[in-house]
């Protein structure tokens, strides 16, 4: 079937809490499934969105939804074929919109240092890749504190596989989000820095395994 | 209840003496060991084989001593407090009154380097008080140069004669007062950095050494050393004085990298040398971090600033 396009406006792209702008990320999430499922049910092959997501990021509580929905959107993602372009100005949000670009599995180059998203990859809760340090420690445990009550297991399992750099302070940020949640935490990967500092930290909740041959080729 | 001249005391009793033969150690080693070992005290040895093999012969049995002969015991001085205070805590755990140890500092009259064991000898006057802990550093009086035997003096409450008389060292500094040794210039500091970032950022730092390390540094020493000068770059900028600067040595194998600041440093003479609290408001994690990495790690407070020296060399060894 060809290729078919519809703008809509940007209100009408998300569902809202009543009498708020800030978004319902349930309600949300459950349109964009039925709008993919309708349109796989119509002959096409997938469903694309772009949206300019900056008028439900500008405030702390709107912020907070959104985080919950790109989540749950990039779960969505990794089983439906399903595609969405987020679009932020930065010139309206300013440092507020890395709390949201770094939830997003592919970026503008130079947008962020670091990403935290969810994975297709079985066994695997979120992915955390680029670089986290002290210049963007307070956007990393704002993430962490954001996504954490959507996860459902006692025992976290993340890919940290291309992540090149954890500070100590954000390691321990990490650990002290999983105790605070109950959580064990798994961190997969082949490079040797985390699992030195976890045993250097001495850390209670999170431990390192290798990741498998399977996992690395991904 | 402890056995000997440290029965009454709390903490660590710490004292040294000096040997010029084989039989002057004799004289001071095994009656330390043996006391220790009739009052059923756990004893830890950490000397070399050599060493070891003379105390094996000259006790009755030795069944109940540790010998620990791995060469990391001793491969930094931080990661020596942190080793033996597990040690510590496993045998306290056990029931323990009291726990002996003797063991060789390196410094050059033994082949190793002296380099940093002059704050370890004066922290671990305190850093071992919350243990049960008698402590003995035999130092052979044919080899040991004079400069170390002066940070000796001063870092030991008491000192013991060659025949075994302990007496109270009036030449003993209080570690909060102590002045350690110089830090030793290395040459290819006359050199002209191959790294030079003012206003460094701890992104910018890792990047620089990644860049000039790769093909100078195995992986495992690369990784230390990208960790420990993004932690001491973090502390510069968190608790330091703009501006700050960072430069980077190198040549076939090795690399130098100093990270400075303006201020006047850490008042703590002993940072770095045990864990803080993970949310300590001061911070002092991520340098007692960086000591336990497989790198020399140099604090030099001077009038214009403070400094931290990273030094790495290919093929460092690891824990």
């Amino acid at each position: 079937m060809a290729a078919a396009s519809r703008a809509i406006a940007a209100a009408d792209y998300y569902v809202y809490q009543p009498n708020s702008d800030v978004l319902d990320a349930d309600r949300s999430l459950a349109m964009y499934v039925a709008a993919a499922q309708s349109a796989i049910a119509d002959g096409y092959s997938g469903l694309r969105a772009v949206v300019d997501a900056t008028p439900v990021a500008r405030s702390r509580a709107q912020r907070e939804t959104l985080a919950e929905l790109e989540f749950l959107v990039d779960q969505q993602m990794a089983v439906l074929p399903f595609a969405v372009l987020c679009a932020y100005d930065v010139t309206q949000l300013g440092s507020a919109a890395d709390e949201l670009i770094c939830l997003h599995p592919f970026v503008g180059s130079g947008a962020v240092d670091f990403q935290v998203y969810a994975d297709a990859e079985p066994g695997i809760d979120f992915v955390i890749v680029g670089e986290v340090d002290a210049s963007n420690g307070d956007v990393f445990a704002t993430a962490l504190r954001r996504l954490w009550p959507l996860t459902t297991s006692d025992t976290l399992h993340i890919d940290v596989e291309a992540l090149r750099f954890i500070g100590q302070r954000q390691l321990v940020t990490l650990d002290q989000t999983a105790v605070q949640h109950s959580t064990a935490v798994v961190l997969h990967t082949r490079e040797r820095f985390p699992r030195r500092l976890v045993e250097l930290l001495d850390l209670t909740a999170v431990r390192v395994e290798p990741t498998t041959s399977e996992e690395g080729l991904r | 209840m402890r056995a000997g001249a440290s029965a009454e005391h709390v903490g660590h009793f710490h004292e040294a003496g000096f040997y010029a033969s084989d039989d002057d150690f004799r004289a001071l080693i095994v009656p330390f060991v043996e006391e220790g070992l009739d009052a059923g005290e756990p004893v830890i040895i950490g000397y070399d084989d050599r060493k070891s093999d003379l105390l094996r012969n000259w006790l009755q049995s030795c069944a109940h001593v540790t010998f620990i002969t791995e060469a990391d015991l001793y491969a930094t001085p931080a990661r020596a407090i942190a080793n033996y205070r597990r040690l510590f805590q496993r045998h306290v755990t056990a029931g323990a009154h009291q726990i002996r140890i003797a063991g060789d500092v390196p410094h050059e009259g033994n082949g190793g380097r002296f380099d940093g064991w002059d704050r370890y000898e004066s922290a671990v006057n305190t850093v071992w008080d919350d243990f049960p802990v008698r402590s003995v550093c035999l130092y052979d009086a044919t080899t040991t140069s004079s400069e170390v035997r002066d940070v000796v003096e001063r870092t030991h409450p008491r000192l013991l004669s060659a025949t075994g008389e302990r007496r109270t060292n009036d030449r003993y500094e209080d570690p909060s007062c102590f002045v350690g040794l110089a830090v030793s210039i290395d040459p290819i500091e006359a050199s002209t950095p191959v790294v030079d970032i003012a206003d460094v950022t701890a992104s910018q730092a890792r990047h620089a050494v990644r860049r000039v390390s790769n093909d100078r540094l195995d992986a495992n020493t690369l990784s230390d050393l990208v960790l420990g000068t993004s932690e001491v770059v973090t502390n510069a900028l968190t608790h330091g004085r703009e501006p700050t600067w960072m430069r980077i040595w190198a040549d076939a194998d090795r690399v130098v990298v100093h990270v400075h600041d303006s201020g006047p440093g850490p008042t703590d003479r002993h940072v770095g040398l045990m864990p803080v609290k993970r949310r300590a408001p001061n911070g002092g994690l991520g340098l007692w971090v960086t000591h336990q990495l497989d790198l020399d790690v140099d604090l030099m407070a001077a009038s214009d600033g403070f400094t931290v020296r990273l030094r790495a060399k290919k093929g460092s060894p690891t824990p």
